[in-house]
């Protein structure tokens, strides 16, 4: 636990780009969400061998989603229900379920289809968040954080100090 | 900022590469490990490949030496196949459904040793089954155990016998005749009186030709009387003739009547006891009703093997699983069931010879595809036979109502030395004979319907049974070895645990025909024998009075003769 805040105070303040961060959190977001063999998922795990998403950032977002995804799976599963049973996407989901790469990917699975959905519309939106709230963070809280008399005394403190040194030895 | 891993790129593409590579590479063995283990799960026991070839477009898959282990002998392989061919639809694999268009089998053995004892997965169902009950062998047949005629003497000395009365009567009758005979005897045979008339004859005679007028006169008195004397006497002796005419008229009436008593009391013993064999009844289910349940029990013993797949899927709620969530289905362009072999061939090899087979639609959800699974195996120039035929169907189509039906048809099998009947009473083996069955056998909703029809010809049957047995059984036994051909037809009605066997077979009739013969024979000679008895109980009275007729034939000639003689002389005085 303290060696996560530690590192999430360290990605914070280091020179990785946002974007990447923010990819890291909508990646683990995704792959929190989902089931193992989904569609998102195999995507999600394609993006991140291509892209250059942050991987710590993406496990921290991934290991706290499964979390919050197991008290949302019922939702989940009503969400994925409704959107298998709209009619007009019928004849879509039809041809979807007698093609095998789709089938394959288990779309017609309703927590895969409530996750794909909650992760398509979570997506973009939650970059672009994640994104503001990193170069806010950098510009405005890391100065005013850093400038702080509990900063500076937590900073200088040996305890800190053994402790983040065993925390990163450890991980 | 360049979000693209160049390097990442790259190490996708390594990997998509990768397994693509593997896939080729090693589909064998993963075909190989996939099938071994799903095949292993069904079988309840493991299931050995010994090499896989794979080959793609259309998706072939080659295996060598299946052994598929006997779940109740881990040593000895149920099943081994030398090689099996099977092209698999791709598309149908890609979509979770194992699709065999055709498969091949070669060189089907079952019952094959291992080298090692193979892994049982699943135990065997320990539960006390319901045993077929043992059928009813049927009533009416060793009844009588042995076969023992009453003791003659016996029944001589228990039956009052008429005979012995009227043999009594005849000699009563004998008896008294010859008192008579007697007296009449000395009557006509008395020389005196008769030598008297003739000397007194000849005195008047004398007188009569030279004697004085007086001694003529005398001699005239003399004659009439001595006319009149000799004539009393031929009366009387005519009265002695009709009486013993009648005497022996009576005599021999008696005497034919007593002849015929001995027949008499001969029908008069028989009709006090039964001599009849009385029959078999059911010797054809008493003999082969075992072999009918030994079938059973493998019909059974199939049926348990395949039942698991019969039975009705019961309606459950879907469970949804937390994490797992639920499938929808939309509407399927081709269905198919989860596991299909839409057309097999096999060869097999039997103690028998060797069988080659077609199998088609082999699949235990028909719902979807709607072709009840069949299966043919035939075999041609067996070893025993000319030709053996089975053919199967199971159709699960409506799984409520399962039906199961078999034809199984021998065409002149060879059966050599088959123990019929192992018991003591009735040994019996079949050494030579040829047969000819037609069998069907179905099984719908639990309810069994079989019938069996099957010839014998050239039949010799053979029995350790000792031929100087009196015994009932020991007719039967002779009576089975003269028979040289026979049918049987079984029925079975009800159901696989409690089937009502029924057995006919004009087996029955050839035994009661020829057991009826042979114990006219024993009859025949038990009666001769009482006959003869009884005649020799009687045999010296039998000779007394014939000697008694004999003795009275004489004195009638000799009667005649006197009588003759007097009435010449009396002719002469007459003169």
């Amino acid at each position: 636990m303290i060696s996560s805040f530690a590192k999430i105070i360290r990605l914070m303040s280091s020179d990785i780009e946002p974007a990447q961060l923010s990819l890291g959190i909508c990646l683990g977001f995704v792959l929190g969400l989902s089931p193992a063999i989904s569609i998102q998922a195999l995507l999600a795990v394609v993006l991140l061998i291509i892209l250059r998403a942050n991987l710590s950032v993406l496990m921290l977002s991934a290991g706290l989603i499964s979390i919050i995804a197991y008290l949302l799976d019922p939702l989940l599963l009503q969400l994925g229900s409704a959107v298998l049973s709209v009619a007009e996407l019928n004849s879509l989901f039809s041809w979807m379920y007698n093609n095998s790469f789709w089938y394959l990917l288990r779309f017609n699975n309703t927590l895969n289809m409530g996750s794909l959905v909650i992760s398509l519309a979570a997506f973009i939106p939650l970059f672009l968040l994640s994104n503001f709230l990193i170069k806010r963070y950098r510009v405005a809280i890391e100065k005013h954080w850093k400038s702080s008399r509990l900063f500076q005394y937590i900073s200088q403190s040996k305890l800190l100090g053994k402790l983040t040194a065993v925390a990163e030895r450890v991980s | 900022m360049n979000l693209i891993r160049t390097k990442g790129l790259i190490i996708l593409l390594s990997l998509a590469l990768l397994s693509v590579l593997t896939l080729v590479l090693f589909s064998a063995s993963i075909s190989k490990m996939i099938l071994q283990s799903q095949l292993s799960s069904l079988n309840g026991a493991e299931v050995n490949i010994n090499e896989a070839a794979v080959a793609f477009n259309p998706l072939v898959i080659k295996l060598d030496k299946i052994q598929v282990t006997n779940n109740e002998n881990p040593l000895e392989n149920s099943l081994e196949i030398s090689k099996a061919v099977l092209e698999v639809d791709t598309r149908s694999l890609l979509r979770g459904r194992f699709i065999v268009n055709e498969l091949q089998l070669d060189n089907i053995q079952f019952a094959t040793q291992r080298m090692q004892a193979g892994a049982v997965f699943v135990e065997e169902d320990q539960t006390q089954e319901e045993k077929t009950p043992e059928t009813d062998a049927g009533n009416g047949f060793m009844g009588a155990s042995s076969l023992t005629m009453p003791d003659m003497d016996e029944l001589i000395n228990k039956t009052g016998l008429d005979t012995e009365n009227a043999f009594k009567a005849v000699n009563e009758k004998a008896k008294q005749t010859k008192v008579s005979w007697a007296d009449i005897e000395s009557r006509v045979s008395d020389k005196n009186k008769w030598d008297g008339y003739s000397s007194r004859y000849n005195t008047v005679k004398t007188n009569i030709k030279s004697g004085s007028a007086k001694e003529k006169l005398q001699a005239l008195k003399d004659f009439k009387d001595l006319k009149n004397e000799v004539s009393d006497e031929l009366r009387e002796i005519k009265k002695d003739k009709d009486k013993l005419k009648k005497d022996s008229d009576e005599l021999n009436i008696l005497y034919a009547q007593a002849k015929k008593m001995p027949g008499k009391d001969l029908q008069k013993i028989k009709s006090s006891i039964s001599l009849n064999s009385g029959g078999v009844a059911n010797i054809s289910r008493l003999l082969f009703s075992e072999e009918i349940t030994g079938y059973i029990e493998s019909a059974r013993n199939v049926y348990k093997k395949i039942a698991p797949y019969v039975a009705a899927d019961e309606a459950s709620e879907e469970q949804i699983v937390r994490g797992q969530g639920r499938y929808v289905e939309f509407k399927d362009n081709d269905p198919q069931p989860g596991f299909l072999i839409k057309k097999a061939g096999f060869t097999a090899r039997l103690p028998a010879g060797k069988f080659d087979g077609k199998a088609r639609y082999i699949a235990f959800d028909q719902k979807i595809n709607n072709k009840p699974a069949e299966i043919k195996l035939s075999g041609k120039d067996l070893i025993h036979s000319k030709s053996e035929i089975m053919s199967a169907v199971l159709d699960l189509r409506d799984k409520k109502a399962p039906r199961f039906a078999v034809n199984y048809d021998i065409d002149q099998r060879n059966i050599r030395q088959y123990e019929v009947s192992a018991g003591t009473s009735l040994p019996l083996v079949m050494e030579t004979a040829m047969l000819d069955m037609r069998s069907k056998a179905s099984l719908q909703s639990g309810k069994l319907s079989a019938d069996v029809d099957a010839r014998f010809k050239k039949v010799k049957f053979d029995s350790t049974k000792d031929p100087s047995d009196k015994s009932f059984s020991s007719l039967v036994t002779a009576a089975m070895l003269n028979i040289s051909e026979f049918n049987i037809n079984a029925e079975l009605k009800g159901t696989l645990n409690k089937p009502d066997i029924k057995i006919d077979s004009d087996i029955d009739n050839k035994i009661n025909k020829q057991l009826s013969a042979s114990f006219a024979k024993i009859r025949k000679d038990y009666e001769d024998q009482l006959a003869l008895k009884i005649k020799n109980k009687y045999a010296a009275d039998i000779d007394s009075i014939e000697q008694s007729v004999a003795g009275l034939d004489d004195l009638k000639r000799s009667i005649n003769t006197k009588q003759t003689d007097i009435t010449e002389k009396l002719n002469k005085y007459k003169k």
